[in-house]
């Protein structure tokens, strides 16, 4: 049988049902030179990303941030990242380069909550967001849960985890829901960074209870499933991670 | 977030410069921005955000006005392809190179799909053609590029 360039091709993306993809690996078995053409496509997609892999860590430039930064009244955004650096600003220069793209980082997320037409609730929720050196952190109740719980059992708990899945930078990052808000939340070693936040609107007005399947949640797993690598953990991998204390 | 580095490297990409790329993020995010209430809950927003930055670039190249407009950059733009070692940069540039010589739409196939990582499916819509027309124009600039790249090695 002869297997067309597109096959291959789309064999070595990922992208063949599991029949046609037997038929692949049948005809790689023959024909060596099939398996030179999956791994030249291989090969070359690793060289592409490698090439462009340093704008993925690189600084986002201020004029692309500032955009994002600046509309807080309009939308309701809390502008943590312009509190954040008028105070900095007070402070003796340090490592300049990094606390800039922290504060580029906070900004983006910011924006796309802004994008999403959010809000983040502060002050609602009884202390289990905390802000350390410009990054929102868990504390509290939220933060024990995204350390200890996990998403086979919660019958009952106040936070509810989403899902749980390594990001590209390799951490491991949680999605979560509670009363006022959901979120997803990265392990950054000592604690958790939270990512991304949204009000639960309409929600909370009952204390305990959640309302099923609201915007914010299903924004959460959206955002949840393009920011993971590959899925989300399932049942034994979620124990390891926690296991071994979420680090890598 | 992954978003907006995201977003720099396709427009980077598409643009064959970061200078010309960064332009091109801004006028995507400002675009977006304004018709924000457009984007329909549940879909990707990284995808709707592709397809729009996708639509100026095109818009741009064909009013031929990227020439004129002027621009301030940032100062310390990073170079694709800035790696430490000579040997290193030499290669990275032979990509960038390569790259350049595609044509647009086999350009933009390659990059969702080989740089970016979406499903043919997910890429077609993104471009707006069909599947089929997709994975042709993949395979033809993947054929180019492993030409220019194998020759060089």
């Amino acid at each position: 049988m002869t297997i067309d360039p597109e096959k291959i091709a789309a064999y070595a993306d990922g992208e063949l049902g599991p029949e046609e993809a037997a038929q692949v690996e049948a005809a790689m078995e023959t024909d060596p030179s099939i398996v030179e053409q999956i791994e030249a496509h291989r090969a070359l997609r690793d060289q592409l990303r490698a090439h462009f892999a340093p704008m993925l860590d690189a600084p986002v430039p201020k004029q692309l941030t500032a955009l994002l930064g600046t509309r807080d009244d309009e939308n309701k955004v809390v502008d943590l990242a312009a509190v954040r650096r008028a105070r900095e600003a007070a402070k003796p220069a340090m490592a300049p380069q990094r606390r800039w793209m922290t504060g580029g980082a906070l900004a983006v997320s910011l924006a796309l909550g802004l994008v999403l037409g959010t809000q983040i609730p502060r002050g609602e929720n009884g202390g289990t967001i905390a802000e350390e050196d410009g990054q929102l952190i868990a504390s509290g109740a939220l933060d024990t849960a995204l350390t200890t719980q996990l998403a086979s059992d919660q019958q009952g708990k106040d936070v509810r985890i989403l899902l749980s899945f390594e990001d590209r930078a390799g951490r491991y990052c949680r999605s979560f829901e509670e009363t006022a808000a959901a979120g997803i939340a990265c392990h950054n070693g000592t604690g958790w960074a939270i990512e991304r936040l949204q009000s639960r609107r309409g929600a909370g007005t009952v204390q305990g209870q959640y309302r099923q399947a609201g915007s914010a949640g299903r924004d959460i797993m959206e955002a949840s499933q393009n920011m993971a690598l590959n899925g989300a953990l399932d049942d034994v991998d979620e124990q390891k991670a926690r296991d071994s204390g979420w680090r890598r | 977030m992954a978003l907006l580095p995201r977003l720099r490297r396709f427009a980077a990409g598409l643009a064959r410069d970061v200078a010309a790329g960064d332009d091109l993020c801004q006028m995507t995010i400002e675009r977006a921005l304004k018709s924000r209430d457009q984007w329909a809950e549940g879909t990707r927003l990284d995808s709707w955000m592709y397809r729009i930055m996708r639509n100026i670039w095109i818009d741009e190249t064909r009013a031929g006005s990227r020439r004129a407009r002027t621009f301030a950059h940032e100062e310390e733009g990073l170079d694709v392809g800035m790696a430490g070692e000579q040997e290193a940069r030499v290669e990275l540039s032979m990509v960038d190179r390569a790259l350049s010589t595609l044509p647009d739409e086999q350009r933009e196939a390659i990059l969702l799909v080989m740089v970016e990582g979406y499903g043919y499916r997910e890429a077609a819509d993104i471009v707006g053609c069909p599947i089929g027309t997709l994975t042709s124009r993949l395979i033809r600039g993947r054929d180019a590029l492993q030409q220019i790249l194998g020759e060089a090695a």
